[in-house]
């Protein structure tokens, strides 16, 4: 039904609200990508079965207009605890269940769907053995505020309806009663900074790109997402879809764009199938295509697919390759919310910078600025991933410690061990160690302390993690993502890399630690575009805090993580070795004796130092030695 | 407007760049990617100057003076030491990469910094990806060219590093390489390039090979030359035309 003017929308809403209230009970199954990978589809389709055969009418995604039904299903974009899935959250309850098996179905309809109750012995549990009846007391929901992923893990992804239902569209409405001028203004107000990893003010580049005289302007969504391991951007494309057109709307009505652009990754075809559906539904309904929601206001959305390549995320690279000529970026110093696509005035925001848009119109720029810290307003996403406790998809407000992030989000490290490092911003980010733990999250507090805020991706690192192989490993990741065109990236991060690999294998001189810290800084200078610019970050942040670690591999060869494999050899402790009899058939080389129960040896001429026999030991037995290499 | 260059005051044309700038008021900035016939690329970085948006500005910017167009008041320093150890830096990277250009030696000598020698390259040529001769054939028309790969892998070639219908075997791309590294072959009968064997074109005068037939057809369809720029050589050409430059003076 296509919604010709505001009141249309209101009158939807009314009936879809009363249509939902309706509905006793809500099951939210996490169908985002890790709980499918676990299991959740069947998981779903177990409980549809289940309820059908005891007689209890679903209404599933969508479809809340089965006045029939008393319980609603609702399969969700993700629900952020991606290390425990498939998960479940029955409401009004808001009862929490982690790793529900499908044959765990019939229970969950008797009792949680049937009868309201907590399943109390599937509720998680605290280390100190107290349950969690309800998901906002679970420390890892607990210390979150979802503001761009409010709706991603709770919402229909695929219903317009839905979203509408949830308040969908309220913002557009709103925008569509202000001036652009007030718009820009409010958003200006909020203090919102890119998501994406500059940080930039997206209120001054909405006034720009709208103050720069042109015939067009064009408004783009950047879901590129090239950060390995992130994945905040892809949760909110596939969970909640219709947030990002309505922000990208709210953008266009505010610089008088007519025609916008989702960049998307082409790993990335689940978030293009639900995008796409989202695009159709809003041109059904009148939101989207010419005179939205009857308002003379015209706008239409098209998904452009990038082909995976890390530096296509960079703004002038993701234009031209729109363009559909080679994603390699422009080195002119035109910004491009002056001369962007087509050399028209564009906006480029990340997917999460628009998912917070709706939320701050709706709202109001005060609300917006109330969270977080004065410099950064508001929340930010992240993926907590590494040797954490409790890995997946959170969003807390600025100014959070990494601390409260790891330990009290997170659970701590991994199997108890020491924290080392936690990495930050992507390969343009940087690690902060132990002692920079209480910083706030924070955009210019991280860039200060030699990270950044990046996009959203969060490593935590044990003490068995080399910062020298770190390094290595952003540093190659970069060699073979640089596009090539300019020589101190495509040039200097080679060197780099051989470098950084020269200290790994023991083969270092003396000297080699300045000279690539000045290789490191003429790169960062020289380099044509963002990617080179800020290559050298990981290796430079790992240095100003592990700087000694460095110099142990130059200087002693000695690699106190155990991990270069060239500097190691490991040993096994008397004391601590109980015979299990786990590391001997786990050694590829065949250098581990011992009979069982008895104290096993590992003959060091044979190690090759890979780490398999500390990797699967138990009673931490195993110990890593330097490998003492002739000197050169 | 005015800028400033190394102290010098100078006029520019809005839309101008630093180097052309630079050069018409004789100051020497170092370029290879740069060539004047050719759109920039920004590609090398050993234009790089400092500038500063004003003369009580502190904050100083690196930028490539080959794409970077002026403003008003802009100051420029084209040899700041920072700006200099990073031309070193980029020469070094490039003479790793390129241990057989001369080109790049000689400019490194130039240079005269503290040079520091990187480890070379185990499959260097002599490319050092300016994208001249790229840039060459995309405004002759023929696109027969093009960077490929990403990274140190990135090359310049043909389609699937095969022969291709584009390339009428000019040989501006070889002309235009500042290191010789695009590798030709001259006979009389013939011109090999990029792999590729084209027939020449006979001089309708002195019968000496002047282009291959393809580049003939190639500008023939253009249709903007006049038709002895077809048969005859450009020797022949000035020839006959002085000749007929005589017969009018007589
Ligand atoms: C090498 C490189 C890769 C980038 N990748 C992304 C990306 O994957 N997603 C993204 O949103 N921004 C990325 N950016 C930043 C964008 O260029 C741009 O600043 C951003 O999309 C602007 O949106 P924002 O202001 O909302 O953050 C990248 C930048 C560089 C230099
Ligand atoms: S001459 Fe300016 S970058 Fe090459």
């Amino acid at each position: 039904m296509k919604l010709t003017s505001v009141d249309m929308l209101a009158q939807r809403r009314e009936t879809l609200v009363q249509r939902t209230a309706a509905l006793a009970r809500e099951v939210r199954v996490c169908a985002g990508t890790a709980c499918v990978a676990a299991g959740a589809g069947k998981l779903s389709d177990a409980i549809q079965r289940e309820a059908a055969a005891q007689g209890l009418v679903l209404a599933v995604d969508g479809d809340a207009a089965d006045v029939e039904a008393t319980v609603r299903l609702v399969n969700t974009g993700c629900q952020g605890l991606c290390q425990a899935g498939p998960l479940v959250r029955v409401l009004p309850q808001d009862a929490f269940y982690c790793g529900v098996r499908p044959k765990q179905a019939a229970r969950l309809v008797s009792e949680a769907l049937q009868n309201n109750a907590v399943i109390a012995d599937w509720c998680a549990v605290s280390p100190q053995g107290q349950r969690y009846a309800t998901r906002a007391e679970v420390p890892f929901y607990r210390h979150q505020q979802p503001i761009a992923l409010e709706g991603c893990g709770a919402v229909a992804p695929e219903s317009l309806d839905d979203y509408i239902a949830h308040g969908g569209f309220a913002a557009l409405v709103r925008a569509l009663e202000m001036s652009p001028e007030d718009i820009v203004q409010t958003v200006e107000d909020a203090g919102l900074r890119g998501r994406g990893g500059g940080g930039f003010s997206t209120g001054r580049k909405w006034r720009i790109a709208a103050s720069a005289s042109a015939s067009e302007r064009y408004v783009i969504c950047n879901g590129d997402e090239g950060d390995p391991g992130a994945f905040m951007d892809c949760a909110i494309m596939e969970g909640d879809p219709f947030r990002i057109i309505e922000g990208m709307t709210i953008a266009a009505r505010a610089i008088g764009a007519q025609q916008g652009f989702i960049y998307v990754r082409h790993e990335y075809p689940k978030a293009v199938a639900r995008l796409d559906k989202a695009i159709v539904a809003c041109r059904e309904a009148g939101l989207l295509g010419a005179g939205i929601l009857g308002a003379g206001f015209d706008f239409d959305v098209e998904i452009a697919r990038g082909g995976g390549a890390f530096v296509c995320g960079e703004s002038t690279a993701l234009m031209r390759s729109i363009e559909g000529l080679v994603g390699e970026p422009r080195a002119n110093y035109v910004r491009s919310v002056q001369e962007g696509l087509y050399g028209q005035p564009t906006v480029l925001n990340n997917v999460e910078t628009f998912a917070c848009v709706p939320a701050i119109i709706a709202r109001g720029a005060a609300w917006f600025a109330a969270t977080g810290t004065p410099g950064s307003p508001g929340t930010k996403a992240f993926c907590l991933v590494g040797k954490v406790a409790h890995t997946g998809l959170i969003e807390v407000p600025m100014g959070t410690t990494l601390r409260q992030v790891i330990f009290d989000i997170g659970g701590g490290v991994l199997d108890g061990r020491p924290f080392k490092a936690v990495q930050t911003g992507g390969p343009s980010g940087g690690c902060l160690g132990e002692a920079q733990l209480d910083l706030p999250v924070d955009f210019d507090a991280l860039t200060a302390a030699g990270s950044m805020m990046g996009s959203g991706g969060m490593i935590v690192m044990d003490d068995r993690t080399c910062m020298v192989d770190v390094a290595h490993y952003y540093l190659s990741f970069l060699q073979s993502e640089s596009c090539g065109r300019c020589v101190p990236c495509r040039e200097g991060v080679a060197q780099f890399c051989h470098l950084l690999d020269t200290m790994r294998r023991g083969t270092a001189k003396p000297g080699d630690l300045d000279r690539a810290i000045r290789l490191a800084q003429d790169i960062a200078q020289a380099s044509l575009c963002g990617l080179g610019k800020s290559a050298p970050n990981p290796f430079l942040s790992a240095v100003t805090h592990f700087r000694a670690e460095f110099e142990a591999h130059i200087n002693d060869r000695t690699c106190s993580a155990g991990v270069c494999r060239d500097l190691t050899v490991f040993a096994i402790d008397a004391q601590n070795c109980t015979g299990c009899g786990l590391c001997a058939p786990a050694c590829p080389a065949d250098a581990i004796a011992g009979a069982p129960k008895q104290v096993h040896v590992i003959d060091a001429q044979k190690c090759t130092g890979c780490g398999a026999c500390r990797t699967v030991c138990r009673d931490d037995a195993v110990r890593a030695l330097p490998r003492n290499l002739p000197c050169n | 407007m005015q800028l400033v260059i190394d102290g010098i005051p100078c006029t520019a044309e809005s839309g101008e760049t630093i180097l052309q700038v630079a050069r018409r008021n004789r100051i020497d900035i170092p370029t290879l990617c740069h060539h004047d016939a050719l759109e920039g690329v920004g590609a090398c970085r050993l234009c790089v100057v400092a500038v500063r948006a004003h003369a009580e500005a502190v904050d100083a910017q690196v930028v490539a003076s080959c794409m970077y167009a002026v403003k008003d008041g802009l100051q420029v320093d084209t040899a700041t030491p920072e700006v200099r150890r990073l031309r070193q830096t980029v020469l070094d990277l490039l003479a790793a990469r390129c241990p057989d250009a001369p080109e790049i030696q000689a400019l490194r000598e130039r240079m005269g910094g503290d040079a520091i020698d990187y480890a070379p390259a185990v499959d260097g040529s002599k490319c050092i990806m300016c994208y001249r001769c790229v840039r060459a054939c995309e405004a002759i028309g023929c696109n027969a060219i093009a960077a490929v790969n990403r990274g140190p892998q990135k090359e310049i070639a043909p389609p699937f590093f095969d022969a291709t219908q584009r390339c009428i075997g000019c040989g501006t791309c070889a002309a235009i390489c500042p290191t010789g590294h695009i590798a030709v072959t001259e006979t009389p009968q013939y011109r090999e390039i990029w792999s590729q064997r084209f027939a020449m074109a006979q001089c309708a005068g002195c019968g000496a090979p002047f282009m291959t037939e393809a580049t003939r057809e190639h500008l023939a369809g253009l249709g903007k030359l006049k038709p002895d720029y077809f048969t005859h050589c450009a020797a022949c050409r000035q020839r006959d035309a002085a000749a007929r430059f005589v017969r009018v003076g007589t």
